[in-house]
């Protein structure tokens, strides 16, 4: 009998005969071995789980509001914005406000604060604590697992929202848009600054969810310092992931009277700023980690 | 080699604690522990806040030490893949991973352990059926009885076939057959030449399965070996029994020997209980004395070598004693 043979849920009683492969030795391959079986069971429980309803509900969000001004306009049998490029403006603005300071934004905190914090609430994360996995192997897995899960959630809102926005001027509008490039160029910043949030946002929420019992209090402060980030002085402006974001914007947002107006970063500080501070937020997560200790009675 | 030898060579490394310490704060948790565990079942008994849990996760590296150093079969906690490669911990925490089955809960812990997909597969059906949860598979952990959860526990504990077992109140919630079926292989794990400790509260489960204790109280090392040693060492009385049926002729006789303190009639007139100093010296000389009356003696042991009889005077006395 091999082991295809065995059905769980049944009961009979299987022997097993085939030779069992060993398991891998240390090493490279049993660490990509272990990440990519971490990923996998991390990816769907950030995707597939009841712990995915909040990602999913604010995901939905932006594809929600563009929906029903679409339809708003097929009732009115004209477009609500003025002219394609007023709607693309809009656009921008909304991704700003709603979609980055909102759905993203708590989107990441509800996806990577879960990523320990969830399980150290729930008790659960002495399983993994007790398997052959280096805790390095154990972040850097759960840290691409929720990165997946989030870019792949919140950039398909993104594409779907900015998709709904052509509804009401018809494929031919889409069409042009998009063989002129101009429409596959806002698209392609929209996914881009999507994914640099999600790095940069994800990978402190990893870390703040490991270091701190309530996850609502550094969610709460980041928050409060990313919306007041406008007024802040130069100096201080460099320590919010949003100064980062909405220059790559391909839309120049207003940002009211009281703004401090500082020139916006080029694309390659963006992006080696997010990428940094990720590594840094995931090397401070590892540290963490490496000091949890798990009590099972308190005696 | 076969596969028993080199689990007996692995294991003559045993667990090896050296000066341990655990403090969480002010609170002690275990203090100065020095301690080798070998081959076979070992039972770790203690009153509640004895730091037995502590000592377990100190045991399976969730918890790190404040002093000292330990290891398992030559290995620290600071090179996991091999530590937990060949340790297994079913902890006595009831809590599992949120909507998760059976199978997949095992399943992941061996794809995580580095084996392929089809040796995983295998892996978690031959241990899903030792211990006797096939049927209830794919069902969700939390839709399961105590009794289901403790096993299921227990199968990812040794799915990966560790030599080094250490189960935390493993008997809890199961029935009189399933204890019956854990028991069985607890032992033939440890007939394979793998190290088992077990912590139980249930002292008489301790006294059958263990081959040696270790007593804990208020976070020391009271006493540790084969229950004979600890119970000489003790320096208590050990209490004999004698069944024979001249019973009162040997009452009669047997404060002439050495070394006894108490004596005391069974209640069927067919046999005795006698409490010495010196169980050795005592056997000696009532061996002697048999031969000189002509009594006739059916059967003669220690009366009080279980885990409760040491437990009761090196633990529960010593507390009411302080």
């Amino acid at each position: 009998m091999t082991e295809m043979d065995f059905t769980p849920g049944t009961a009979n009683a299987p022997r097993f005969d085939s030779a069992l492969t060993p398991r891998l030795e240390p090493g490279l391959n049993l660490w990509i071995r272990q990440v990519l079986a971490i990923f996998k069971i991390e990816f769907g429980k950030a995707l597939f789980s009841k712990r995915a309803l909040s990602s999913y509900a604010l995901a939905l969000l932006p594809i929600v509001v563009f929906s029903m001004a679409a339809l708003e306009s097929i009732n009115e049998g004209e477009p609500s914005f003025k002219s394609i490029e007023n709607a693309r403006e809009i656009f921008g603005f909304i991704f700003s406000a709603l979609g980055l300071s909102g759905v993203i934004f708590f989107g990441c905190a509800a996806i990577f604060t879960n990523l320990f914090r969830g399980e150290i609430l729930d008790r659960s994360i002495h399983y993994y604590l007790l398997t052959p996995v280096r805790r390095e192997v154990l972040v850097i897995a759960k840290y691409f697992a929720g990165l997946s899960s989030a870019f792949i959630l919140f950039s398909l809102s993104s594409v779907i929202s900015f998709l709904l926005l052509y509804l009401p001027y018809g494929l031919e509008q889409l069409i042009s848009d998009l063989s002129n490039g101009i429409a596959l160029q806002q698209l392609g910043q929209y996914v881009g600054i999507t994914l640099l949030a999600c790095l940069g946002y994800g990978s402190i929420f990893m870390a703040t969810g490991i270091l701190m019992r309530n996850p609502f209090i550094p969610i709460v402060l980041i928050a409060g310092w990313e919306t007041i980030h406008f007024i802040l002085p130069p100096a201080l402006k460099l320590f919010s992931i949003m100064h980062y974001l909405k220059g790559l914007l391909p839309i120049p947002l207003d940002e009211g009277p009281f703004a401090i107006i500082v020139s916006s970063p080029p694309l390659w500080v963006s992006i080696v700023g997010m990428t940094g501070l990720s590594v840094l937020a995931i090397l401070v997560s590892i540290y963490l980690l490496k000091r949890l200790e798990v009590r099972y009675i308190d005696e | 080699m076969n596969q028993a030898e080199t689990a007996k060579m692995k294991a003559a490394a045993g667990i090896a604690l050296h000066d341990l310490s655990k403090f969480y704060g002010d609170v002690l948790g275990v203090n100065r522990i020095n301690l080798t565990i070998e081959a076979g079942i070992t039972g770790l008994v203690g009153p509640n806040g004895s730091g037995k849990s502590t000592l377990m996760n100190l045991l399976a590296g969730i918890v790190k030490p404040t002093r000292g150093t330990l290891e398992v079969l030559g290995v620290s906690a600071s090179n996991p893949e091999s530590f937990y490669g060949q340790l297994g911990y079913c902890t006595q925490y009831d809590f599992f991973p949120v909507g998760i089955n059976g199978y997949d809960f095992i399943r992941n812990t061996l794809l995580i352990h580095g084996y392929n997909k089809a040796t995983a597969k295998a892996l978690t059906l031959q241990v899903l059926q030792q211990v006797d949860l096939m049927e209830a598979a794919m069902r969700p952990v939390e839709a399961y009885s105590k009794g289901m959860r403790q096993r299921i526990k227990l199968a990812q504990a040794i799915a990966h076939k560790p030599d080094v077992l250490i189960l935390d109140e493993p008997l809890n919630g199961l029935d009189p057959m399933a204890r019956a079926q854990i028991i069985a292989l607890f032992q033939e794990f440890a007939d394979s030449g793998k190290i088992v400790l077990i912590s139980s509260q249930i002292l008489h489960e301790v006294d059958l399965i263990s081959d040696r204790v270790v007593l804990l109280n208020s976070g020391y090392l009271v006493a540790e070996g084969d229950l004979n040693n600890i119970q000489s060492e003790t320096g208590e009385p050990m209490r004999i029994f004698i069944r024979s049926g001249d019973a009162k002729k040997i009452a009669a006789k047997v404060f002439d020997l050495e070394h006894v303190v108490e004596a005391q009639l069974h209640y069927d007139g067919q046999g005795l209980f006698v409490r010495s100093s010196d169980a050795d010296a005592f056997f000696l000389s009532f061996n002697q004395q048999v031969i000189n009356q002509g009594w006739s003696i059916e059967a003669i042991g220690a009366a009080d070598e279980t885990v409760e009889a040491v437990y009761q005077h090196l633990i529960v006395e010593t507390q009411v004693t302080t």
